[in-house]
């Protein structure tokens, strides 16, 4: 009996369980059908309304005679291959025309009422009209805040907010700034990336607003969001953030300097910046008050703000960092240094070459490189002279990454004063068993020069690898490179050549073996620093 | 005897409906979760960009690392896609674990790369490289070449070398899509919690088309062997781990294609090297290390960034892959025993480590068992024809449902299979796959948790051709 009820049970499951799947098998095939008739009237769409959103976008026709081309888009294919379209027609000079045209179709007060509900997107249309203003918008009622926060009712909101997020800053404002109240942060998210993209300097305030609010506060919204929107400002909005440089909250002073630092690279990628680029507000609220800050974050980002100003002041306070007690202070005002102008700090980032933390010395080297012919030349000189295991090594790693070593070997092809430096750096490195490159060079290299300069160079230090490469050199039937090759054999077996005496190591010994590396190897562990970058 | 030999299978066949009804159970939930979820997320997705991500200053910069041992056939192909990668600040870090064939050749002739003695600061202990290859024209592409050492090895040398604060795991027989990165660095942006891990989809390649390291065209492969993989691949990754997401359970990321915050990795020990799968590994270890120092974390999956991997071809391929996964899964699953049942670990403590541990570790046994006790039963007489037919539909018939919604989920995200003919295909497999793919492979995983409990610990190499090949 039991088991007759069992197998009932067991019938009547295979049953539903059948049946669902060919429930959702048909509607696999259902979804595919529809999604292939969306498409098709979306490409019909696109090609139907080419022509009049280009007229539209190249000022070829007005605003009237585009919505009434364009006014029998019904379709929510058609509506969204037209939204597409004239959001990609969209530039800096047509902005506000193509929000009004959409604001004519009916797209705005489509994706105001799918955002916000039919009363309040009545409120917020009526502000283009003059009828309503802002603080008369409403928000959405209390005990319904838990539905509004579900990923179901999330999601259409989100959406229409991103829409209308992608209008001109006059179109967008009012919807951005009353999408901010949402219940779910989605939503806010979405109109902070609006705001950030429209960067209108009105709503600056509200935006560092809500940095406060999710640094201090705790916000749903994650603090890399509102720095992004924060960095869609320009540099000419910049002084719209000027609040933020004075904040009494520390990290938002920090994240203020660091986006307007960010801000300010990207607009020196366009042009050359100077002191007159910015305002005097911003010029002495960095030199006077970020300088001095007592959070070191914001000292080292505004170090970064000063480079630009390109003046003695500017100097004054990178010398100033660059002594900071704080490693990351002093790392900052380095890299800030990498500058042709700044070429009277060279002996300051010289110190910082022998700094206690690597970061520090790494930062110097290449700002030592980048910073023309002068910071080149004493960083050669330094490297020569020095004896700072740590400075040596990281000088090293610099030259062989960034292909120094290419340089120095022309260097040394020509001669004169600049060969005999590059000669003397490359027999340093050669003494410090960094030899795997030259090496390389002398195998591939074509150039006579640069392989005599090679061979003369890596006997400083010869290693098991580089007598083997001289041995098939000397068995070679050019003349000059045999004879050169077996003439420094010779050397290396009398073992007269050896200059650098601490760091070596003869052929046959565990430092010249390929894996072991050499005392100053590739293996060299360095432990001064383990907190990392 | 009779009476012995029945009663002993009426109780096995009691332990086999109670995990019949938990696991599926459990399945059925994860299903629900997983088509509100992922249909949710991806019709958002659909409509937003990431190129305020690609834009902004304000997003990490990431270093990918990849572990090659072996994979002189696709290597080139791998980094190729990796350079090409949309992404604003990024360095690939190639970690050459003593491979035996031309894989390092192959690299050192594709890039042009000259040898260098550059630093090696060693935060976590793995071998340190031999040689360090670099080309100054491409200075986000590293080569470390080491001695062999394993993939966990492999991975702490490179998680040595990175500098990024995220980085990310690549398998060297991966194709990684173009805006894959943007896309797992998304929920991280988005994030207000500080998120450590993100994890993305990962589909088969065999049947694409590729052209220079870039999915033209999918398809479908030719054999019925990849094809199930393609129908279980899908399964795992659109109902499973989004739903495990949705219930901030994340317990199993991928290693294949894995972003993950580099101090936490450090601070967390690296990757283990007395598992062998050592993604599983690390995610645990995160948790456990986040658990002990009372910090607040999150880790997240989500279903849009996709990499492509080639899946075995030959059965006998499969079968080591497969045994593999298992017995990490078991080994990590016992190392880190501490967080099964753990309430202070929220649901993954309460749900999803004791669904992987019992039911995704175990299980296979059971269900391995169920394969040998069920037909015995009926030819001793312990259950009627009948009754065996329909527990057997309803197995087939629930296989195939969870299946044919996967499939569905498929069609939601935005990189589906385009042609009808292969949806068809993938729902014709979703009904073949039950009668013996499913069979074997639960075989293969009881073999694994066997070769733990015999304290067999072997990575079992599995060769790829390549799918470009």
């Amino acid at each position: 009996m039991l088991l007759e009820n069992v197998g009932q049970l067991v019938f009547w499951l295979v049953v539903l369980v059948m049946s669902l799947n060919l429930v959702f098998f048909l509607f696999l095939i259902r979804r595919r059908l529809s999604r292939k008739r969306f498409f098709i009237q979306k490409d019909a769409a696109r090609e139907r309304y080419r022509d009049p959103v280009d007229a539209f976008a190249l000022g070829q026709a007005n605003t009237e005679q585009s919505t009434a081309a364009l006014g029998d888009a019904k379709s929510p294919a058609e509506r969204e291959a037209l939204a597409e379209m004239l959001f990609s027609a969209s530039n800096a000079a047509n902005a506000e025309r193509v929000s009004e045209l959409m604001f004519l179709l009916g797209m705005v007060d489509e994706w105001a009422r799918s955002a916000f509900g039919k009363k309040t997107a009545k409120v917020l249309l009526g502000t283009f009209l003059g009828k309503t203003t802002f603080a008369q918008t409403t928000t959405r009622p209390k005990p319904l805040r838990p539905y509004y926060r579900t990923r179901v009712a999330t999601v259409p909101r989100a959406l229409a907010v991103n829409f209308l997020g992608r209008l001109s800053a006059k179109y967008a404002r009012p919807f951005l700034v009353t999408a901010l109240r949402d219940p779910s942060a989605q939503v806010r998210r979405v109109a902070v990336e609006g705001l950030g993209r429209t960067h209108d300097p009105e709503t600056a305030p509200l935006l560092l607003e809500e940095l406060r609010r999710a640094i201090e506060e705790r916000s749903d919204l994650s603090l890399r969001t509102v720095k992004t929107a924060l960095l869609g400002f320009r540099l000419e909005e910049v002084d719209a953030l000027l609040p933020g440089l004075t904040h009494k909250n520390r990290r938002c002073r920090f994240f203020v300097a660091d986006s307007i630092r960010q801000i300010c690279e990207r607009a020196a990628i366009k042009s050359r910046l100077t002191k007159n680029d910015f305002s005097p507000a911003l010029y002495h609220t960095v030199l006077d008050r970020c300088q001095f800050d007592e959070f070191e974050d914001v000292r080292a980002r505004s170090s970064y703000i000063a480079r630009y100003f390109r003046d003695q002041n500017a100097i004054a306070m990178l010398r100033h960092l660059m002594q900071d007690p704080n490693e990351y202070v002093r790392l900052h005002s380095v890299r800030a240094s990498a500058d042709n102008f700044y070429a009277d700090l060279i002996p300051n980032v010289i110190n910082r070459l022998t700094d206690e933390r690597w970061l520090v010395r790494e930062a110097a080297v290449q700002t030592l490189r980048t910073i023309g012919p002068k910071g080149r030349e004493a960083l050669f000189q330094f490297f020569i002279d020095t004896s700072d295991q740590f400075a040596m090594e990281q000088t090293c790693d610099e030259f062989q990454r960034r292909g120094v070593i290419a340089e120095l070997l022309a260097a040394m092809a020509a001669g004169g004063d600049q060969g005999l430096m590059a000669e003397n750096v490359a027999r340093k490195m050669a003494s410090m068993g960094k030899t795997s490159l030259m090496l390389s060079q002398l195998t591939s290299n074509d150039s006579f020069a640069v392989q005599v300069a090679l061979m003369d160079t890596l006997a400083v230090n010869p290693t098991n690898e580089f007598v083997s490469v001289l041995n098939v050199l000397s068995q070679q039937d050019s003349g000059q490179i045999s004879s050169k090759a077996k003439q420094v054999l010779g050397r290396i077996q009398s073992g007269s050549n050896i200059r650098f005496g601490s760091g070596t190591s003869k052929p046959g010994s565990s430092a010249s073996k390929p894996g072991s590396g050499s005392k100053f190897g590739s293996g060299t562990t360095r432990k001064d620093d383990p907190s990392g970058a | 005897m009779h009476r012995i030999l029945l009663r002993t299978l009426d109780y096995a066949n009691l332990i086999i409906l109670i995990y019949f009804i938990v696991a599926n159970g459990v399945y059925t939930m994860l299903m629900a979760i997983s088509l509100y979820a992922v249909t949710l997320h991806s019709r958002f997705a659909a409509h937003t960009g990431y190129s305020d991500i690609a834009d902004s200053p304000a997003t990490p910069p990431i270093t990918l690392i990849v572990p090659a041992f072996n994979e002189e056939g696709v290597i080139t192909t791998t980094i190729h896609a990796l350079l090409r990668l949309e992404y604003p600040e990024k360095e690939i870090v190639v970690v050459d674990d003593g491979s035996t064939d031309g894989t390092l050749r192959r690299l050192i002739s594709e890039f042009n790369l000259k040898r260098m003695d550059l630093i090696y600061r060693e935060r976590i202990p793995s071998k340190a490289p031999w040689g360090y290859f670099l080309n100054p024209e491409i200075p986000g592409l590293l080569v470390l070449a080491k001695e062999n050492g394993g993939k966990a090895e492999s991975l702490n040398t490179g998680l040595n070398m990175c500098r990024s604060p995220f980085f990310c795991t690549v398998d060297a027989d991966s194709i990684v899509e173009r805006k894959a990165l943007l896309r797992l660095m998304a929920p991280i942006m988005h994030a207000n919690v500080n998120t450590i891990v993100s994890g993305g989809l990962v589909r088969i390649a065999n049947g694409c088309t590729m052209v220079n390291g870039e999915v033209t065209e999918i398809g479908l492969p030719a054999t019925w062997l990849e094809r199930c993989q393609v129908v279980e691949y899908i399964r795992t990754f659109l109902f499973g781990r989004p739903a495990w997401n949705f219930l901030k359970g994340n317990f199993i990321t991928s290693g294949a294609f894995c972003l993950i915050h580099r101090e936490s990795a450090i601070l967390a020990g690296g990757f283990g090297k007395d598992t062998v799968t050592e993604d599983i590994d690390m995610i645990a270890a995160l948790h456990t290390f986040y658990e002990k120092k009372g910090w607040v974390s999150q880790m997240v999956f989500t279903t849009d960034p996709v990499c492509w991997t080639e899946c075995p071809r030959k059965f006998s391929m499969l079968a080591r892959q497969r045994r593999r996964w298992q017995l990490g899964l078991v080994q990590t699953a016992f190392k880190h025993d501490r967080l099964i049942f753990n309430w202070k670990q929220g649901r993954l403590g309460l749900l999803s480590m004791p669904f992987h541990a019992y039911v995704e570790a175990f299980g296979s046994v059971v269900e391995t068992l169920g394969l040998i006790i069920l037909p015995l039963s009926l030819i001793v007489g312990a259950m009627p024809l009948s009754l065996f037919l329909l527990i057997m539909f309803l197995a087939i018939g629930y296989g195939t449902l969870l299946s044919v919604i996967s499939i569905l989920l498929a069609e939601a995200t935005i990189r589906r299979y385009p042609k009808p003919s292969d949806m068809f295909t993938l729902v014709l497999y979703a009904f073949l796959e039950n009668f013996g793919y499913r069979q074997i492979v639960s075989a293969i995983r009881a073999q694994g948790v066997f070769q733990f409990l015999f304290g067999k610990k072997r990575w079992e190499v599995v060769t790829h051709k390549g799918v470009e090949a």
